[in-house]
């Protein structure tokens, strides 16, 4: 079933509950960029690599081409309402791998496939009769009650953290896929946004390409040298840390020349796992990798100046699915 | 033959959109890259929803497709590589493309009720599936067989026999087939006596016999019928897959006019290895009398004239005519006997000042003579002089029998006659009952020429339409080709109920006859190899591509080579080389012997008489018809006595 079948059949389902209001189609959507409400900023990581901060030009690339090519898409909406406002969302999240033949043909990979739909609500708000309703469509019930309480029963509260619990339910499906082909997989796997996972964070044939930036990781005397990055010229290495997870390394890479285009156009921020190779040859041969992939062009995606077109492809794949 | 389809899974899927809706005439489905379609390819749609208890197949052919990829805007590849072409080859990801196929339905099974095609998987058609999808179930079945092959289907794994329905192509039901393509690739010759072949070798014993009366009108096409052909593997695989004898035809008369001086015939085939069913075409005033108006000009013939040729036809040829007006009885078998018919009526009708005789003015009498006495000129060869007619076999034709009737070296003026009184017979007969067959396949090119769309209303025309209007009812079917079927009269064509199609020229498919066919169809007809061919035909509900193999007979070029033509070599020649095949004993001295004794025109009319008859002593067949003449000198004999001395012109500056 697809989502928009899903949808309808939640629709039904919630018009036989007391109390419950189907929503209508439209209104606004539901999923907004993760950080669209966080305002930009700029932070120092500590650095991994030697030398000073000038632009490092990749060398050519020797060896494989990436293997693989990981994405995952959500779909939300508002199936409903119970009482006045208690959001009922329905939302289906994908994820796959798809695999590059030796004709460069691109295929989903066998295993690389995985798919979860839910509803996404405060269970604590709803009646048992509701939950049952819900549940006889097929779909589970997920709970979103906010870590505040009752006290934070603002409705776009309840949309913010229907859709944090979509997005880590996704980034889920995105991690196992990624441990899958740690396990199962050959070659390399090209991760879309950061490494998701301890796993795929010490990995040594994953890489995570991040398209946005709206936290730049350098200040100060090292933003000039950023922006200066020209095409097929990379950062100085610099390491991500966070208590939540493995440190990683990490770089900025220019993919196409951003004359007139503004300093962030073509430009990608790469996370690889640290290995005992030395920081800059892995920077440079995954870089090797990500120059590869500029062609195609990824248009008509608007992203197309940081988008590799096999994520494109991914990414057609899936909403295809939902 | 093909292994099932379904072992070798689906190549497709129909898909259905609002802005592409499947509808009961047409779907549309997409396959893998390498896919074995393409545009004429048969299909099997399997359905997944049971209709009143029966999962209906649907059976369409390929007539159009699309690709594309996902590219919003060629410009994006352009600045994907940067303007460099070859940088193309660099991309390690091949961008995604769809093959989308537009098919048209042949046949659904129910086919009641009729409903729009339904989503499900795509299959490549068995040649059990070929069979159905084209209704040729219908008339291949033991005991009620009425199939003719035509050619072989081919896509992919499947190979399978493509049939016509005899009771189509022959009659009672339809008839009639035509021909079109371009010329230059012998497609047209190459499928008709291909077909013929066929045509002899299924056509079912039980509707009576068949013969052919082909009308060579260019070169020398259909001079070697009787001769073998060229083949290869494939084309040897495919007379035994179609149960056709790879064989020349076993039957073959050939008909030809003599040319101008009578001498020799006028035809390609004069080869006198070759000489044993090569037969003159020749008439004589009462054949000829019977079409006059084929070679008289409408304008300058009027009712007046049309009622004097009446009356000649009717009161004077064949019968002792006695007059008044004429000197003496006339009995005129003979252009000669017209013209000394004439000579004497309008002396006497000088004579005693008349200036009309039974009715006809002095004027009309003068004018038809005029008229009458330019045929024998102008079809000079065909028409006899003095004698009988040589003419083709009525009341005997053999079945499975090819008659060929060489025109093509004939002045337009013979060559209607020809057509007309040919053709004429063949209806006569037919409808009598007497001609010795019950069926006769007609074949004429050049349609273009005999019945031009745009062209005058000539008696030839009129004579194919009947032909293509009603000849079905008397067993009478025509066999025409052309290059543009545009510019032939739309009802002979019309009435055609199988039409193929060779390679076809770009600007003939752009003509509004052909809007029925989709862009994709016409771009294939347009770029057909030899021994391919379209096929449409009434139980097929669209077009289908088939390829035939070589025609078992020798092509008019090979035939030339091998059997080079003799030149016109003067009476002696003509005379041993004509009748040496009926009395080995003739000579050239003979001849020689013949010729400085006798005239030309008597000679060459007792020639045809013993050719008529078949007489085994020639010699004696001569001299019993030979008038008296004096007795045989040698020429090389000097003259006794004085020679004669030449008078010089006193003024001749090269006398002396």
């Amino acid at each position: 079933m697809n989502h928009s079948a899903a949808l309808a059949a939640a629709r039904r389902a919630l018009g036989a509950v007391p109390g419950a209001v189907a929503a209508q189609a439209g209104g606004a959507p539901l999923d907004l960029p993760r950080d669209a409400g966080d305002a930009p900023r700029l932070d120092r990581a500590p650095i991994l690599e030697g030398g000073d901060d000038a632009p490092r030009t990749v060398p050519p690339l020797r060896g494989f081409l990436t293997r693989a090519f990981l994405d995952g898409v959500q779909r939300t909406d508002r199936a409903g309402y119970l009482g006045a406002a208690v959001p009922i969302v329905l939302a289906s999240c994908a994820a796959v791998v798809r695999v590059r033949d030796g004709d460069g043909r691109l295929h989903t990979w066998p295993q690389g496939m995985v798919r979860r739909d839910a509803y996404y609500a405060p269970r604590a708000l709803l009646s048992n009769e509701a939950i049952a309703a819900l549940e006889a469509t097929g779909f589970d019930v997920r709970d979103t009650m906010p870590d505040a309480g009752r006290a934070a029963l603002h409705p776009l509260s309840l949309d913010r953290a229907a859709l944090d619990q979509v997005r880590t339910d996704r980034a889920q499906l995105e991690r196992a896929l990624a441990d899958r082909w740690t396990r199962e997989g050959d070659g390399w796997l090209w991760i879309d946004g950061p490494l998701p996972g301890d796993d795929a964070s010490r990995a040594e044939h994953l890489f995570g390409v991040v398209k946005s930036h709206r936290t730049l990781y350098a200040d100060g005397d090292r933003l000039e040298p950023l922006f200066a990055l020209r095409a097929g010229e990379r950062s100085r290495v610099f390491a991500l840390e966070a208590a939540t997870r493995v440190r990683v390394a990490s770089w900025y890479l220019r993919l196409r020349d951003n004359v007139g285009q503004g300093p962030l156009y073509g430009l990608v921020r790469i996370e690889a796992a640290i290995t005992a190779e030395a920081v800059g040859t892995r920077a440079d041969q995954i870089s090797g990798l990500v120059l590869a992939e500029r062609q195609p062009l990824a248009r008509p995606d608007p992203r197309w100046d940081v988008m590799a077109y096999p994520i494109r492809d991914a990414e057609v794949v899936l909403k295809a699915l939902l | 033959m093909s292994a099932p389809a379904e072992a070798m899974g689906p190549l497709g899927r129909v898909v259905a959109t609002e802005k592409r809706p499947s509808t009961p005439h047409e779907f549309h489905f997409w396959t893998a890259l390498d896919a074995p379609v393409g545009i004429g390819t048969i299909v099997r749609v399997a359905a997944t929803h049971a209709v009143s208890g029966q999962l209906p197949v649907v059976y369409g052919v390929v007539t159009g497709a699309l690709a594309w990829s996902d590219m919003a805007s060629p410009l994006d590849d352009v600045l994907g590589f940067d303007g460099v072409p070859g940088a193309v080859a660099q991309a390690p990801t091949r961008r995604a493309e769809i093959r989308l196929y537009t098919a048209a339905v042949l046949r659904q099974l129910p086919e009641e009720p009729l409903q729009p095609v339904s989503l499900g998987e795509v299959f490549e058609a068995t040649a059990d599936d070929v069979s159905i999808a084209l209704r040729m179930d219908g008339y291949l079945r033991e005991g009620a067989r009425t199939g003719i092959p035509i050619g072989v289907y081919r896509a992919g794994g499947t190979r399978a026999p493509v049939w016509l329905d005899a009771d189509f192509l022959v009659g009672p039901e339809a008839a009639h087939v035509n021909l079109t393509g371009i010329s230059g690739l012998a497609t047209k010759t190459s499928a008709v006596e291909w077909l013929m072949g066929s045509l002899f070798a299924h056509f079912p014993q039980d509707k009576g016999g068949i013969a052919a009366v082909c009308f060579n009108v260019k070169g020398p096409d259909l001079l070697f019928l009787d001769q073998p052909g060229e083949l290869g593997d494939d084309d040897r695989a495919m007379y035994a897959e179609l149960g056709v004898p790879a064989e020349p035809f076993q039957h073959v008369t050939y008909f030809a006019p003599y040319g101008p001086k009578r001498t020799a015939l006028a035809t390609l085939r004069t080869n006198e290895a070759l000489q044993d069913n090569v037969q003159p075409l020749s008439w004589g005033l009462k054949e000829v009398l019977q079409f006059a108006e084929v070679l008289l000009n409408r304008d300058d013939v009027d009712a007046k004239a049309d009622a004097l040729i009446d009356f000649i036809r009717e009161r004077v040829v064949e019968q002792v005519m006695e007059d008044r007006a004429l000197s003496r009885p006339h009995t005129v078998r003979s252009f000669a006997d017209l013209e000394a018919w004439f000579k004497d009526l309008l002396k006497g009708l000088e004579a005693a000042n008349q200036d009309s005789w039974r009715t006809h003015h002095i004027a009309t009498i003068r004018k038809i003579r005029n008229r009458l006495g330019n045929i024998a000129l102008r079809c000079a060869g065909l028409v006899a002089d003095e004698g009988e007619a040589a003419d083709l076999p009525w009341n005997a034709f053999g079945d499975r029998h090819v008659y060929v009737v060489d025109v093509a070296n004939l002045e337009d003026d013979a060559q209607d006659l020809i057509f007309a009184r040919v053709i004429s017979k063949l209806r006569e007969q037919l409808e009598r009952g007497e001609l010795g067959v019950k069926q006769v396949v007609v074949f004429v090119d050049e349609l273009n020429r005999y019945a031009a769309a745009d062209g005058p209303d000539t008696y030839v025309r009129r004579m194919l339409l009947d032909i293509a209007e009603r000849g079905r009812y008397l067993g009478l079917v025509l066999a025409s080709a052309q290059q543009f079927r545009s510019q032939v009269h739309r009802r002979i064509v019309g009435n055609a109920a199988t039409s193929l199609y060779g390679r076809m020229d770009g600007e003939e498919l752009a003509t509004p006859g052909y809007q029925v066919l989709a862009p994709a169809i016409k771009t294939r007809l347009s770029t057909l190899d030899k021994g391919q061919l379209m096929v449409r035909h009434p139980h097929f509900a669209q077009p289908v591509f088939v390829r035939f193999p070589r025609p078992a007979v020798m092509r008019g070029r090979d035939g030339i080579a091998a059997f080079p033509p003799v030149a016109d070599a003067g009476l002696e020649e003509a005379l041993v080389r004509t009748l040496r095949r009926l009395d080995a004993r003739v000579s050239l001295q003979w001849a020689q012997d013949l010729a400085a004794l006798h005239d030309e025109k008597e000679l060459l009319a007792i020639r045809d008489a013993a050719l008529r008859d078949r007489t085994p002593d020639v010699a004696a067949f001569f001299a019993a018809r030979l008038r008296r003449a004096a007795p045989v000198r040698d020429a090389s004999a000097k003259p006794k006595g004085p020679r004669p001395v030449r008078l010089v012109p006193d003024d001749d500056p090269y006398g002396g």
